[in-house]
């Protein structure tokens, strides 16, 4: 979209730069158009108005001063002026358009969350994702799970990251790869923990967490990469990181032991996609 | 998962230890003496969320944004009902433009919890399918169709309200940032797509076997002269009520129940339950319904008004194809406008406000200072308000089921609660199923 805008720009820009010289080509304006500073001038219809008459410079003075009009109102969009008091909430809403519309790498990364005390785990690691220089994946917030299954296509690998409540409270955050069985289906699938697994002491688990996205409609993760396998949009390789937790009501903020683990998650998940 | 404890006597106790897809956790627990239903009660036992206590003191700007997180999966219809409210108190008048990108926006939201209500979580009762991935196996085509009417709804509230989690574009008075002409027109194609689809997608769930059960309710939805309401309308029943949105106090209640957290509503003065959602809505403004939906509705062979709770996935499906519909119509009208936002002064007031989220009537009331202070917040969510009618209901289920075992019992309160598509999180400001016999 970016580079359809500037090409709009640039061709008004030419248009009305040949028109001052040999004649006027009329930029025509919607209702709510450039005289209203409208964000999104459309580009000039194809209907030209050619005169030579003693008004000739003033129409061209009009068409520049509403391409100066555009040009402004589409500069402030991309960088907002200082006096703008939602300058701050409109930068906030581009770049998380931004970061929603990389282009679909092979690698997804998807926290799961809710404004809820440590069920923001997902979220913040995504976040803080987001800040590093060196990540290329996709990377997406999502409020229930079942999201997920808009994201997947033309990916290979999936990063989940959400937060959980059980056995690992005092373990940090935890790595599961999903494993398909020799010969299985979609039924059979198997997590297993890869610090067992580098003990040589694998531990099958069927459904090994709580996982705190279960709340939504009861589909929560597994649910949903069940279903993705169903419908053959499952990646090659999932994996699941669980933060855990122990805060969730509304009014809670997070625990310091999730905000370790989420360091711990993002540290790890840059070892493994960036550091390998 | 239902549970039987023994008894020694004629009474008999069912427990469901959860309620499948619902939203929340809840509990249902019923007395059955001799064959005779005692006692239907609707647990909620999710802590209450104090929202209406966490919005006092705080500037009205943050409302839309608190509100939001109220639901994952409805934040629109908190947003738009606090906007209409706030405005009202502040005396703000929204442009037509912004009036249309409203309706846009929660075209998006009808889309996207419609979508996965009727294909993951309604459509598995009609093939006794327990879960969708059972169905998933059975019908991959209608659920991947499914996913993406949902996926396109998804993209529209990216696409207006700036992001996908919990929208952060929607103002009081407005919208921060007014989409640009090509991020709409983007949509076309999806949504042309979309259309199409939702009218294959009502075909099909129109020709499912639906239990008979017609009850006399009354149904409850805004009403509106000349379009299918959403943020605006008259506040009308399928029994003659129509009154303004400021009098919904006068003729609806709140009331606690012991066995709950969540609140119930009931009508004044009788303190009789009533109904909200698709079903109401369709039933009091099916003329203003989209051509295409409009003209489906005739074609259905459905006796207008319908007072089955069953048949609520074909009017969910109907709502899909009016969503689409005005969703295209709206988008390529679009033109795009400079004030995105109406300027206000703060000043001492109150606004109420009325809208249709997915799963029915929504009603908000707020006050505010001189500082543009919220001093006080009062969210009535639609769950709330059919919880009283969904006990009811079960009351009226259960004689017809009570011959049949422990575990077929549950499963038909089950099916019975899912049609109206609950949201128990947002009912405490809400399955497990104990059947207690005697």
């Amino acid at each position: 979209m970016t580079n359809s805008r500037a090409n709009n720009v640039a061709f008004r820009s030419e248009a009305v730069s040949f028109c001052g010289r040999v004649a006027l080509r009329h930029v025509e304006t919607r209702e709510n158009g450039l005289n209203s500073s409208s964000n999104d001038a459309e580009s000039p219809s194809d209907s030209a108005t050619f005169s030579k008459t003693p008004s000739l410079s003033a129409k061209v003075a009009r068409s520049e001063e509403r391409l100066s009009i555009v040009t402004a109102v589409e500069a402030e969009t991309a960088q907002p002026a200082a006096h703008d008091p939602f300058a701050e909430r409109k930068a906030t809403i581009l770049a998380e358009r931004k970061a929603a519309s990389l282009v679909p790498a092979t690698c997804l990364i998807v926290g799961i969350g809710s404004p809820h005390g440590d069920d923001q785990a997902g979220w913040q690691a995504i976040e803080l994702l987001q800040a590093e220089s060196w990540t290329k994946s996709d990377l997406r917030k999502a409020a229930v799970p079942h999201d997920l299954l808009d994201w997947l296509g033309g990916i290979t690998e999936l990063h989940i990251i959400d937060s959980c409540i059980g056995e690992l409270n005092s373990l940090g955050a935890k790595r599961f790869a999903l494993q398909k069985q020799p010969s299985s289906n979609a039924s059979q699938w198997r997590w297993i923990p890869t610090e067992q697994e580098a003990k040589g002491n694998v531990t099958h688990l069927e459904r090994p967490l709580n996982l705190r996205s279960a709340g939504s409609h009861k589909i929560d993760v597994l649910t949903v990469l069940e279903l993705a396998a169903c419908l053959d949009r499952l990646p090659e390789q999932v994996v699941l990181w669980a933060i855990p937790g122990h805060r969730y009501n509304a009014s809670d903020t997070m625990s310091e032991d999730c905000q370790v683990a989420i360091q711990q998650c993002v540290t790890s998940i840059r070892q493994e996609l960036y550091d390998a | 998962m239902s549970d039987s404890q023994p008894n020694h006597s004629n009474e008999r106790t069912i427990k469901v230890e959860a309620l499948s897809r619902v939203e929340g956790e809840g509990g249902l627990h019923v007395v059955i003496d001799n064959g005779q239903v005692l006692d239907v009660r609707l647990a909620i036992y999710e802590p209450p969320r104090f929202f209406e206590a966490l919005l006092r003191g705080r500037p009205l700007e943050d409302v839309p944004d608190i509100t939001a997180r109220i639901c994952g999966i409805c934040p629109v219809a908190y947003q738009m009902t606090c906007v209409h409210a706030l405005e009202l108190a502040l005396g703000v008048t929204i442009s037509p433009e912004i009036r249309k990108l409203r309706r846009l926006l929660y075209c998006g939201e009808w889309i996207e919890s419609h979508g996965v209500h009727i294909h993951l979580l309604h459509i598995p009762d009609f093939f006794g399918c327990h879960s969708s991935i059972e169905l998933a196996r059975r019908f991959p085509a209608e659920v991947n169709r499914g996913l993406r009417l949902k996926k396109i709804g998804n993209r529209l509230l990216e696409v207006l309200g700036g992001r996908a989690v919990h929208p952060v574009n929607v103002a009081v008075g407005g919208f921060y940032r007014v989409p640009k002409k090509a991020e709409l027109t983007a949509l076309t194609g999806d949504l042309d797509w979309g259309l199409d689809a939702a009218i294959e997608t009502t075909r099909w769930v129109a020709g499912f076997d639906f239990p008979d059960f017609d009850q006399d309710y009354e149904m409850v939805a805004l009403q509106h002269d000349t379009e299918y309401p959403m943020n605006e309308g008259r506040i009308a029943s399928t029994r003659g009520l129509s009154i303004d949105v400021a009098e919904f106090e006068q003729h609806f209640a709140e009331c606690q129940v012991p066995h709950s957290t969540a609140l119930q509503a009931v009508r004044l003065p009788e303190r009789t339950p009533y109904f909200v959602g698709p079903l109401a809505r369709v039933n009091l403004n099916r003329e203003q319904l989209s051509r295409s939906a409009n003209q489906l509705s005739n074609e259905l062979g459905i006796n207008w008004p319908c007072m089955n709770p069953y048949r609520s996935i074909v009017v969910r499906a109907l709502e899909l194809v009016h969503a689409y519909e005005e969703a295209l119509a709206i988008v390529r009208d679009y033109r795009p406008f400079a004030v995105g936002r109406i300027p206000y002064q703060a000043r001492e007031s109150e606004g109420m406000a009325a809208t249709e989220a997915p799963r029915g009537l929504m009603f908000h009331r707020y006050r505010v200072d001189d500082e543009g202070k919220v001093t006080f917040a009062k969210i009535v969510p639609p769950t709330s308000q059919n919880q009283r009618q969904i006990e009811t209901d079960l009351k009226a289920l259960l004689p017809s089921v009570l011959d049949q075992d422990d575990s077929s019992i549950s499963m038909s309160c089950e099916k019975l609660v899912r049609s109206y598509d609950p949201c128990i999180s947002c009912s405490t400001h809400f399955l497990k199923l104990r059947i207690e016999r005697r």
